[in-house]
């Protein structure tokens, strides 16, 4: 019995461990090429002339940085259903036209090459450009926010009244870009900042307002379309994450002779005043076709997942015929805003 | 109009003399009822779907999931033969001249295989459209993963049924998901029934009594689920003498305990079981921990406990009390080293598990009905924790624990009736009730900074939900022809939001030669929770939800017929074929990670629907010293949802064209050992592969992002390249296909106080590279010549379970 009770025990042992330890395979898998596609991307917007961009796809295993450009394509381009010319290759698979698009009109693309299928889009610009307004960054007021993962941080307050228009569908970005600011009493001996070497800073962005798409949020930039304001402007409370603290005691005005520099390294100005605290910051807002709207959601969902086994897997949304690549209209806007302390 | 009222008046009173003949058929001829129970001698307990016949009649009755029956016969001289798959057959002859109630004891056959069946019994009776009951005792036959058998692994082996991850025991059955199965353990929905991340189901063969599965042509006194039903019956326990097993296998040790507790008056059955991995690995984790310079640990283990009380009331009334408990644990913990005084703590325990309790009184009323009456509560709950902590010596203690938890409870309360209407009429009719709350995802925080103590939980209100449904199922049946008439009506509140369903079942039969019939169904049925999963693993981490005022309940209408042939009284074969369409099944949108988000759930799903067509062939020789089946199905099955895939109809991740299983068990010369094999072979699952890539231009990222070369900046932003990869479709790539060939060998011997049985088998007997899951990502390649860092894709595929022996030992005592 005893050597019956020693085999019961000691036997599934080895048998677990050889279970858990040595019965796992590996085996790369190799997936044939991709049927060849043109991929046209052109973004456009009324403050500049047409640009249409032709490359093609390639296989997923293909590590080249470069994109394969195709400079022999036909690029038509329609307005309204009248041809308002053909594009002209300028290199790098761009196709140019010396020509504004117009906010409000129908535009509609051809793209034909050889040994590819044909690829069409159409889109248009929407009629307004974003307006917002009462932009106000309260930094003297501190927001305490726990996030769901369990960090506590405190942020300023940023409100911005959007003003929606029912006479079309809108669909918003907005995102904060830090551009320069000063503690410079607290920091009297640090040297300028050179623009070129030290470009904008995006800020985190976060919001309760429910419209927000949360992808985008993760982003740190604010998306959201017009259901539910419809007609009317709307308040944002946005909150710059806590990061913005750092880069605000960290960065330096640009130069001395910025005109929004007044005042010496000694910290008097012009007016023997002392020094002041300031952020010079950027709202970068767009109102965008629906098609780009899903594209760039697509498009920064597919990046941030990238690498998470547990992400679902979503393709950049497309509204061309062979469902690669955009073709979408926007109108931009950028609010400048000053913050002294 | 005094012509067109009259009309109304005799259609009503055609309608309701219709209504009447069928409810409550009157016989012309003097008849007598005969009902009873079948039990096990001995034992005591139930045997249902015991086939009665009255021989000098043509007709007989079948023993109800309780043991029950009732039959009309004309007074005189009665001949009843019985029969049951595991029992040796009988026979009665009586004289019976009035209603009359009897109680049939059945002896178990020694052995499963040497059951010997009468040939007058047609074996087409064991064979329903859309039903399989599979005698429990071969299922024991089949092979089984780490000797560790498996009631519900065991169903993938049938036709229609297919697994999800290999070796786990998620069930897909006709193109539905786990979720759209309705187990029913003691009458007791089960939520989650998986350990060890679905390599294991809860139920072991040795505690389950009666299983009967449904995967179409639904009886209306079942709703809820979509795909199919699973009723499982835990063993009730010896009426006359205490009986007991052990049994160690590679992963468990198990003990099972029965015996009365007033000799042939009441009951119990105990059985629990144990992981031994914990056990296996603790010393060797700790050992590699000390070596490191910590103390720790590291274990993982679950456990079941199943215990079920009978008390005989009266010859015709008996109260039976069910409860299962079960768990699954995992434990990490890293302590500072003794000479350390400063350093960290931290501890992580996932942990989730079942309590399933259910009453049941049930009696026979009158002479031909039976009433079964159940109260119960069934809980599913998972909790994961992390807790971190730092003392120095001198300070108050700091301290950081997060985790979260979900869970679901629900009450039921079912009140059922069946019984007899006439001579081969059959009602059912019942009512439940049910109360759920679900706590879907609860996370929360403490911290303990010094002195300072902080306690924050972020949780969305319980969700509370109650059903009511009603019921009503009419049967008729003659040696030749069947029919059956369901209703099923539901009322689903949540959130102050209603649903409404009625819900018409319906089945017909014709046995058009001796050995020949056909049959066809419709059912429809609806769903009022979700299940949010991405892996189809049964993975703790997957969240029961209700259906809300953002996502509706589930439905489904299935269409099925087949042909059933009987070759011999153990032999039939039958082909099946189904249609079946379902509504409002959900799935994470597009690029959700289901683990790093935080959003309400109803945020992150999209709702669409589903279709699978099949076709399913069955030859299944029952008992005999050959005995087994073989399976094959043809099935498809899609998915479509507005916002997945651009709106385009794509195949259901474990949509397998082909599907053959084959199992065969052999009693050898010597009749106390046997042999058994499975063969399997199953189409890829399919899962989504991006296999193209294409490139957005810089100045374009530019316009979007800002600054390409600079975007890598803003918080969690982060764009690794100007490429978007992109899939044809979802779910666009087949794996390949998977195939294994699992034995097994079992002897049996009888020792003075005790029989013994060891199983030696081997999972996999051939090796066969089986593809578990695909890993697709990105790896950096650093090289000594330009380009010096580079990133290739890269697609692996990853098999397991290669080759594995197992062996197993039970006592039985």
């Amino acid at each position: 019995m005893d050597k019956t009770l020693r085999i019961i025990v000691r036997t599934p042992q080895l048998l677990v461990f050889f279970f858990m330890f040595s019965c796992t395979q590996v085996t790369e898998l190799q997936i044939p090429d991709p049927e060849p596609e043109l991929i046209v991307n052109g973004l456009f917007t009324p403050d500049s002339t047409w640009k249409i961009n032709v490359s093609t796809n390639t296989s997923i295993y293909n590590s080249d940085y470069e994109p394969t450009y195709l400079d022999h394509a036909k690029v038509s381009l329609w307005e309204d259903d009248s041809l308002l010319g053909t594009l002209i290759p300028s290199g790098r698979g761009n196709y140019r036209l010396n020509r504004y698009p117009k906010a409000g009109t129908t535009y509609r693309l051809l793209v034909e090459a050889d040994g590819f299928s044909p690829v069409s889009a159409e889109d248009r610009i929407p009629i307004h450009v974003p307006e917002i307004d009462n932009i106000i960054w309260d930094l003297d007021r501190e927001v305490v926010l726990g996030d769901q993962t369990g960090g506590v941080y405190t942020t300023n307050p940023l409100t911005l009244d959007v003003i929606h228009h029912p006479d079309e569908p809108e669909y918003y970005r907005v995102q904060q870009i830090l551009l320069d600011s000063c503690d410079c009493l607290d920091h009297p001996i640090w040297p300028l900042v050179d623009f070129l070497d030290d470009p904008p800073i995006f800020l985190g962005l976060d919001t309760r307002f429910p419209l927000c798409e949360p992808s985008a949020r993760d982003h740190n930039i604010l998306m959201f379309r017009d259901d539910g304001i419809e007609g009317l402007s709307t308040t944002i409370e946005c909150y710059s994450s806590d990061t913005l603290n750092a880069f605000y005691s960290y960065s330096l005005p640009r130069s001395d002779n910025d005109t929004l520099w007044l005042y010496d390294y000694n910290g008097i100005g012009p007016d023997q005043t002392p020094r002041k605290t300031y952020v010079r910051m950027y709202l970068d807002t767009w109102n965008m076709s629906e098609s780009l709207y899903r594209y760039q959601l697509s498009y920064l969902t597919q990046g941030y997942n990238s690498g998470d086994p547990f992400a679902v897997h979503i393709n950049v949304f497309s509204n061309t015929s062979n469902r690669r690549g955009i073709f979408a209209g926007y109108q931009r806007k950028w609010f400048l805003f000053y913050q002294h302390g | 109009m005094i012509e067109h009222t009259n009309m109304k008046i005799r259609l009503h009173k055609w309608i309701w003399g219709l209504l009447l003949l069928l409810l409550f058929p009157v016989s012309l001829y003097p008849q007598i009822t005969i009902s009873g129970s079948i039990q096990e001698a001995g034992s005591g307990e139930p045997i249902s779907f015991a086939q009665l016949k009255v021989n000098q009649l043509q007709t007989g009755a079948i023993s109800n999931e309780s043991g029950f029956f009732s039959i009309d016969i004309p007074p005189g001289e009665v001949h009843f033969a019985i029969q049951r798959i595991g029992y040796y057959p009988l026979t009665l002859e009586f004289s019976a001249w009035k209603d009359t109630f009897i109680q049939v004891r059945m002896i178990q056959a020694s052995s499963f295989l040497d059951t010997v069946m009468i040939e007058a019994f047609s074996g087409l009776q064991d064979v329903h459209l859309g039903r399989m009951v599979i005698p429990m005792e071969q299922l024991k036959q089949l092979p089984a993963l780490a000797g560790e058998g498996d009631v519900l692994k065991s169903l993938q082996f049938l036709p229609g049924v297919q697994f999800g991850q290999e070796g786990t025991s998620g069930l897909f059955v006709r193109g539905g998901s786990p979720d759209q199965n309705l187990i029913l353990l003691d009458d007791m929905p089960v939520y989650n029934v998986n350990h060890l991340f679905g390599f294991f189901s809860l139920f072991p063969p040795g505690v389950i009594q009666d299983m009967e599965v449904y995967k179409g042509a639904f009886p209306a006194q079942y709703g809820g689920r979509l795909s199919s039903v699973i009723r499982l019956q835990v063993k009730e326990g010896n009426l006359s003498e205490w009986k007991g097993e052990t049994s160690l296998s590679m992963l468990s040790g198990q003990v099972r305990v029965e015996g009365p507790l007033i000799p042939g008056k009441s009951s119990i059955f105990f059985a629990g079981r144990r992981s031994l991995i914990d056990l296996v690995l603790r010393p060797f984790t700790s050992y590699n921990y000390r070596r490191e310079g910590v103390n720790g640990s590291l274990g993982y283990g679950f456990y079941d406990i199943i215990t079920k009380a009978n008390y005989i009331i009266s010859p015709k009334s008996r109260l039976f009390v069910s409860v299962y408990a079960g768990s699954d644990q995992g434990k990490i913990s890293i302590r500072p080293s003794d000479e350390d005084s400063t350093a960290s703590e931290s501890s992580g325990a996932l942990q989730w598990g079942n309590i399933t309790t259910s009453m049941r009184f049930q009696q026979v009323m009158g002479k031909k009905w039976f009433s079964k009456s159940v109260l119960g509560f069934t809980r599913y709950r998972y909790n994961q924790e992390l807790s971190f902590s730092r003392k120095e010596v001198g300070f108050p203690e700091d301290k950081i624990q997060f985790g979260n938890y979900s869970s679901v409870n629900d009450w039921i309360l079912k009140q059922e009736f069946h019984g007899q209407t006439g001579r081969n009429h059959n009602l059912r009719a019942g009512i439940q009730l049910s109360s759920k709350q679900f706590e879907p995802d609860v996370s929360f925080l403490s911290i303990q900074d010094g002195m300072v103590a902080t306690d924050t939980s972020f949780r969305e209100p319980p969700l509370r939900s109650q059903t009511a449904s009603v019921y009503t199922g009419y049967e008729y049946s003659t040696p030749s022809l069947s029919l059956y008439l369901g209703l099923r009506a539901e009322g689903f509140f949540t959130e102050g939001k209603q649903w409404w369903s009625v819900q018409p079942r319906a089945k017909i039969g014709w046995k058009f030669a001796p050995a020949w019939k056909v049959e066809a169904g419709y059912s429809y049925i609806q769903q009022y929770i979700h299940l949010l999963t991405n892996s189809g693993l049964g993975l703790p981490t997957d969240l029961w939800v209700p259906a809300t005022s953002l996502i509706p309940p589930a439905s489904s209408q299935q269409i099925t017929a087949g042909i059933f042939h009987e070759i011999d009284p153990r032999t039939t074969i039958s082909i099946e074929g189904y249609w079946k369409q379902i509504e409002g099944v959900i799935e994470y949108k597009e690029g959700v990670s289901y683990i790093n988000n935080f959003s309400n759930w109803q945020q992150l799903v999209n709702i669409g629907r589903g279709k699978s067509i099949g076709l399913e062939f069955f030859l299944h020789r029952r008992s005999g010293k050959w005995n087994g089946w073989i399976g094959y199905t043809l099935s498809k099955a899609t998915r479509q949802f507005d916002e997945i895939n651009d709106g385009i109809e794509f195949p259901f991740r474990y949509d397998r064209p082909h599907n053959v299983s084959m199992f065969l068990s052999r009693e050898l010369p010597n009749p106390n050992k046997s042999i058994s094999a499975t063969w399997t072979f199953v189409s890829g699952a399919r899962i989504t592969v991006p296999d193209e890539q294409y490139f957005v231009p810089f100045d374009l990222v530019d316009q979007l992002t800002g600054f390409a070369d600079n975007l890598i900046t803003s918080g969690s932003s982060y764009i690794f390249g100007p490429s978007a990869v992109y899939a044809e479709s979802r779910n666009n790539y087949s794996q390949r296909p998977f195939h294994k060939l699992d034995i097994a060998y079992r002897t049996k011997k009888a020792k003075r106080k005790f029989d013994r049985t060891w199983e030696f088998g081997v999972y996999n007997l051939y090796g066969r590279q089986n593809p578990y899951y695909v890993f697709y990502g990105t790896e950096t390649i650093f090289s000594t010549t330009e380009p010096f860092v580079r990133n290739e894709r890269t697609l692996r595929e990853y098999s397991f379970l290669i080759w594995l022996p197992y062996i197993g030992y039970q006592i039985s005592f």
